[in-house]
């Protein structure tokens, strides 16, 4: 991936402004999302690895043990006798299993990411293409999507970054980005946007810029409601829990042990059936049903009952895990996003954020619905992540105030700019 | 002319049922404190003490010379094993050798590939009483030219012995001799 050159090649003055309209489609989403966290998706692939050589360890050592433990206690060369008989035995099956799982996880750890975004984005309903316009010029960015418009300032740009399929637009310490697909820039489009980023990323923070974010304040009757807080860890968790949630729901999960359940009752009958029909030797059906029936009950139930037990453990501890999982990717988001305060405004005409220069505006039809989880206020948007408002900075006036707000504006077809 | 005729089918039946039944049988001892009777026109191939392979067993094999096994090509391998079987009793014990589901399938599975290629099951692996003393048994029936099998073993005060016996016939009677000499295997004391 290649970037934008150093500051050394900035352009003396500044580029014309320009307009580029885009269809942001789900694969663009996923690209984007691919993009984003990178450097998540790198350190859970790297993971892979070390669990993978851990589980490897653990059963060279379980064996070295077994192999020491023998009958052959303190005679080294029978004990790497016996060692190298098992890794040529089930234990070198067991460990060959491990390592080829793991490589495979490892090898194939983008693509199933991809496909889990793709499915999360299917089930958010937001595989339609959007039309989306922006408008690069010196003071950043301008966007424009149905129902929403941004701006961020030229000094919250990280990097104009260059994948295979898109240009992404990175942001100083947020969690977003701007996804431009190549297939809808012409190639003046894509020089004028490697201009502008010569130009605009890097920019110095105006000194003003504070002071005015601090005086600016919106008359009490356009936005009623106006609160600013501080993301913390929790609140990222919440949004993170809430995610995995929708998309573990309890119906994929109930299906997910109802499957595993059938998985591990025909698993031993299955293995048995498969070996009787490539042996060579085999006893006529009628002989071996009866007794792979009975072996199936007497001899493998452990296995069967054993698999019966992940799996129903897997389903009563994914609860456990999804908010484990959360807490940690909840404290990692935070780490990686700066502490900004956020400031909402919400008004019968729209609803509005501020977080240290990046402007939204939201018309009220951008939202789908409102809710509550716990101590979070999630607010729903038809296209994108929602806007999350912890329940601690409303007051109860102040909820009061939300709720009929959001119950008389949500969905509401228009709105002002 | 009829006169000879009737003497001469007598002398027919008389001879069929003398090869049918032995008149009398040889006692042999065998290791381990066992003996059988060896039916008239069989003969040790080897010694009595029979030879013991690399896993530890003994064979000893039995051949049937009679005019009948010219055809049939009887024999018989007597099978025995140094360790003994644990169990609370020889009804225990025998239980015990094919008390799991697996070992019941490979037991098929082995006596069928020891018969022949294609080789059918005539008779299923279950417990049979012969005389006084059970027995699991299971009967073979080989495709042409290949010789059929009976494959049987038991438990005698603790001792595991098996007996193997091949026959050309195909005929619905076989084994008569076999089943004869496990009837008549016994403790020498």
């Amino acid at each position: 991936m290649r970037t934008t050159p150093s500051i050394a090649s900035k352009p003396a003055t500044a580029p014309p402004p320009f307009e580029l309209a885009i269809s942001l489609t789900g694969e663009d989403r996923v690209a984007a999302a691919m993009h984003l966290y990178c450097d998540l998706i790198a350190t859970r692939r790297r993971n892979v690895l070390i669990f993978t050589g851990i589980a490897l360890l653990l059963i060279v050592l379980g064996q070295l043990s077994t192999s020491w433990g023998g009958s052959g206690r303190g005679d080294y060369a029978l004990m790497g006798r016996n060692f190298l008989d098992a890794l040529l035995g089930p234990t070198g099956i067991l460990l060959a299993i491990f390592a080829l799982a793991g490589v495979m996880a490892y090898a194939f750890f983008g693509l199933s990411t991809r496909r889990r975004l793709r499915r999360w984005y299917r089930n958010e309903g937001l595989t339609t293409a959007t039309p989306c316009s922006y408008r690069l010029h010196e003071a950043g960015l301008d966007s424009r999507e149905p129902d929403h418009r941004s701006h961020i300032p030229a000094w919250r740009l990280r990097q104009l970054a260059d994948g295979p399929e898109h240009f992404f637009i990175e942001i100083e310490e947020v969690d977003d980005l701007v996804a431009l697909p190549r297939r809808d820039l012409s190639a003046e489009q894509q020089a004028h946007l490697r201009d502008w980023a010569r130009f605009c990323i890097g920019q110095a923070k105006p000194s003003d810029t504070d002071a005015a974010e601090q005086s600016a304040t919106e008359p009490a009757d356009e936005a009623p409601l106006d609160l600013r807080f501080r993301l913390t860890p929790e609140d990222r968790m919440a949004m993170a829990l809430r995610q995995q949630e929708r998309f573990w729901p309890r119906s994929r999960l109930l299906r997910r042990t109802a499957f595993g359940l059938v998985f591990a009752l025909v698993l031993v009958p299955a293995v048995m059936l498969l070996l009787w029909s490539i042996d060579p030797d085999r006893v006529p059906f009628e002989f071996a049903l009866p007794l792979f029936a009975e072996m199936a009950v007497k001899t493998f139930w452990p296995i069967t009952a054993g698999l019966c037990g992940l799996v129903l453990l897997g389903h009563f501890a994914t609860p456990f895990f999804m908010r484990l999982n959360a807490k940690s990717l909840g404290k990692t988001l935070h780490q990686r996003a700066s502490d900004d305060e956020v400031r909402i405004l919400i008004s019968p005409e729209c609803v509005r954020s501020r977080q240290r220069g990046i402007e939204s505006r939201y018309d009220w039809a951008a939202f789908t619905g409102t809710e509550r989880r716990g101590e979070h206020i999630f607010a729903i948007l038809r296209r994108g992540d929602p806007l999350l408002l912890p329940a601690r900075v409303l007051n109860s006036d102040q909820m009061q105030l939300f709720d009929r707000l959001a119950a008389t504006h949500i969905g509401r077809a228009g709105g002002t700019a | 002319m009829t006169g000879r005729r009737d003497i001469a089918l007598c002398i027919a039946l008389f001879g069929g049922a003398l090869l049918a039944i032995p008149a009398s049988a040889e006692p042999l001892p065998l290791p381990d404190g066992l003996m059988l009777d060896l039916p008239q026109g069989w003969r040790i191939d080897g010694t009595a003490e029979g030879e013991t392979g690399k896993d530890g067993r003994t064979r000893i094999q039995l051949v049937c010379e009679t005019p009948a096994c010219k055809r049939t090509q009887e024999t018989c391998t007597i099978l025995m094993r140094p360790q003994p079987v644990a169990g609370a009793d020889d009804a225990a014990r025998l239980t015990s050798l094919y008390a799991a589901p697996m070992d019941r399938y490979f037991r098929i599975r082995a006596v069928l590939r020891s018969t022949s290629k294609d080789a059918q099951v005539l008779q299923p692996l279950e417990r049979v009483s012969l005389a006084t003393r059970d027995w699991w048994m299971i009967e073979t029936d080989a495709r042409h030219n290949y010789k059929s099998g009976l494959f049987a073993e038991t438990v005698i005060d603790g001792r595991y012995l098996g007996v193997i016996c091949k026959t050309c016939e195909t005929a619905s009677e076989r084994h008569q001799a076999g089943r004869a000499i496990m009837t008549s295997i016994r403790s020498a004391d």
